[in-house]
């Protein structure tokens, strides 16, 4: 009995021949299939009565996407990036998750995330932003002061704007084309944002305004000049009352900040852009939210670059963008 | 029922007949003939939406699906039978081909029910189905075509129950369904000869048992 046979047999069947006596029972139960499988035929279900009915319309199943794979893919990461990135603007995000997503959100978004202050400063390295308000912490006394009040209104020093409004704030706006985060760090304490790119966080100033108050170093910022009066109201968490990164003799010793200061609004004005207005004009308004990007981070941020040595972030380079203060700055975490 | 045109009862008299001229299944399969233009004729109304159409298609294929199902000793054939035929008139548009192309693939379709049933089977708990009971028969039924089936029936399961699993789904495509050794092969993922040997090393089995049992009628 080869398969040929087989197969021949139940072609035969099927045909309705007899298979022969090779295959005993073949015919019997393709006679038995025939009845079993005959009769009425069973009522329909409901769905396929729905179906008959509709017929002529049946759709595609309800609840298949249409997008594909990639584009599933693509919008998961989309959403999940912006979601980050949103959280981390919004500064909801820990300072070690912040860390850990910030080169991804500034890498594939045109925003910048906020600065956190438990972060540590890589001392100017690119594509890191800065954290000048540590770097003039009081624990560091000797920390290096960039710029001299008196410096001020020369262009070529807005990495020291903070002196800027100490001195003549009105006059630097026009005269510098290019305001630098850093400044804020130095002369107006609510500015201490120092965060020139980012939205500095209320958190990011706290930090180490509140480390550095008992520390306060005999020419420190708060020996030197009182807090300006806008910044109680901002003090202990967005800007740190002392201005620690101001060095002895820097532009708080020569006088109070400009009440005008945008730092003074700190909360109220939301995340105090003090450093990053575009004309340089920390004194003539208040500051400018760094994200919402409006597009504004990666255009107006250039401007700024030049004079921190083309690294976008400010507060790490000194006067002119030249002597990043990083060896101090570590020094000066407790 | 609404009214069915002459070509569509021809048709339907034609669905299910299959091989009674003569020949092989293969040539009968292959066979095109006027019956064909009236089977297309049904085909092409079923996709506009004519119910009747649509009800011919059922009435001609639902019983051999259901027997299908219940010689399969799958759980609810009934629903089965009425999935199979919701995913045929889901795809209808899609189908080209002839009458006995027709019947493979909605036993193609039935065939991958039924793997689906298995195995969600295998994530349930086992139950045991019921006998096969012959619904009650309408006042006008042929009681005595209702025993002669419920009897053929259960001769043919007893049988099934012999067979390994892979043997009964060859024997039930090739005898049932009037699938070809190559459509079989497709649609079981399998190669041409090991269906072939499955089919043979089956009707051995049945022979064998036949055998045993003497001349059951």
């Amino acid at each position: 009995m080869s398969r040929r046979d087989a197969d021949a047999a139940v072609e035969a069947v099927l045909a309705g021949r007899d298979p022969g006596d090779r295959w005993p029972g073949l015919a019997a139960l393709a006679d038995d299939l025939r009845r079993a499988t005959g009769g009425p035929p069973p009522p329909p279900s409901p769905a396929l009565v729905a179906a008959m009915l509709g017929a002529g319309r049946v759709r595609p199943r309800a609840g298949r996407s249409r997008l594909g794979v990639v584009a599933r893919v693509a919008l998961g990461t989309a959403l999940a990036t912006s979601g980050v990135a949103a959280a981390g603007a919004a500064g909801m995000l820990p300072a070690a998750v912040v860390r850990a997503v910030r080169p991804i959100i500034e890498h594939v978004t045109p925003f910048e995330m906020p600065a956190s202050g438990a972060e540590p400063n890589p001392a100017g390295a690119p594509g890191t932003p800065a954290r000048p308000a540590p770097a003039r912490d009081p624990d560091h006394p000797a920390a290096p002061t960039p710029a001299p009040p008196t410096a001020a209104p020369v262009p070529a020093a807005p990495a020291e704007a903070g002196d800027v409004p100490a001195t003549a704030p009105p006059a630097s706006p026009a005269t510098r084309p290019t305001p630098v985060a850093g400044g804020n760090s130095h002369g107006t304490p609510p500015v201490a944002g120092g965060n020139s790119h980012g939205t500095p966080p209320a958190r990011s100033h706290g930090e180490p305004a509140t480390k550095a108050a008992p520390a306060t170093p005999p020419g420190g910022a708060k020996s030197q000049g009182p807090p300006p009066p806008s910044s109680p109201a901002g003090g202990a968490k967005s800007q740190g009352p002392p201005r620690p990164s101001s060095p002895p003799g820097g532009s708080m010793s020569q006088g109070p900040p400009p009440p005008s200061s945008p730092a003074g609004g700190a909360k109220s004005q939301g995340p105090p852009r003090p450093s990053w207005p575009p004309g340089g004009s920390m004194s003539q308004g208040p500051p400018r939210p760094s994200w919402p990007p409006a597009g504004s981070m990666s255009e107006s941020s250039p401007p700024a670059c030049p004079p921190h040595g083309g690294s976008g972030r400010a507060g790490a380079t000194g006067p002119g963008g030249t002597t990043p203060p990083s060896p101090p700055l570590r020094g000066a975490r407790p | 029922m609404a009214a069915v045109p002459r070509q569509a009862v021809s048709g339907r008299r034609r669905i299910g007949r299959a091989a009674a001229e003569g020949g092989s299944a293969e040539v009968v399969g292959r066979r095109r003939g006027g019956s064909d233009q009236a089977f297309e004729a049904v085909v092409a109304a079923a996709r506009t939406g004519d119910a009747w159409a649509v009800e011919h298609l059922y009435s001609a294929l639902a019983p051999s699906v259901a027997g299908f199902f219940r010689l399969q000793r799958a759980p609810e054939p009934d629903d089965l039978t009425s999935e199979v035929f919701v995913g045929v008139l889901r795809n209808l548009r899609s189908f080209r081909g002839g009458e006995d192309d027709f019947r493979a693939w909605v036993f193609t379709i039935a065939y991958r029910r039924l793997s689906d049933a298995r195995r969600a089977a295998g994530r349930r708990p086992v139950v045991e189905p019921l006998e096969v009971a012959a619904d009650p028969p309408a006042p006008e039924a042929d009681v005595e075509a209702d025993v002669d089936r419920l009897l053929a029936t259960r001769r043919v399961r007893a049988l099934c129950a012999t067979l390994p699993a892979a043997q009964r789904d060859v024997l039930l495509l090739r005898l049932v369904g009037r699938m070809t050794v190559g459509e079989i092969a497709q649609v079981m993922g399998r190669s041409r000869g090991a269906v072939k040997a499955l089919q043979r090393r089956g009707l051995a089995a049945v022979a064998g048992s036949v055998d045993r049992a003497g001349v059951r009628r």
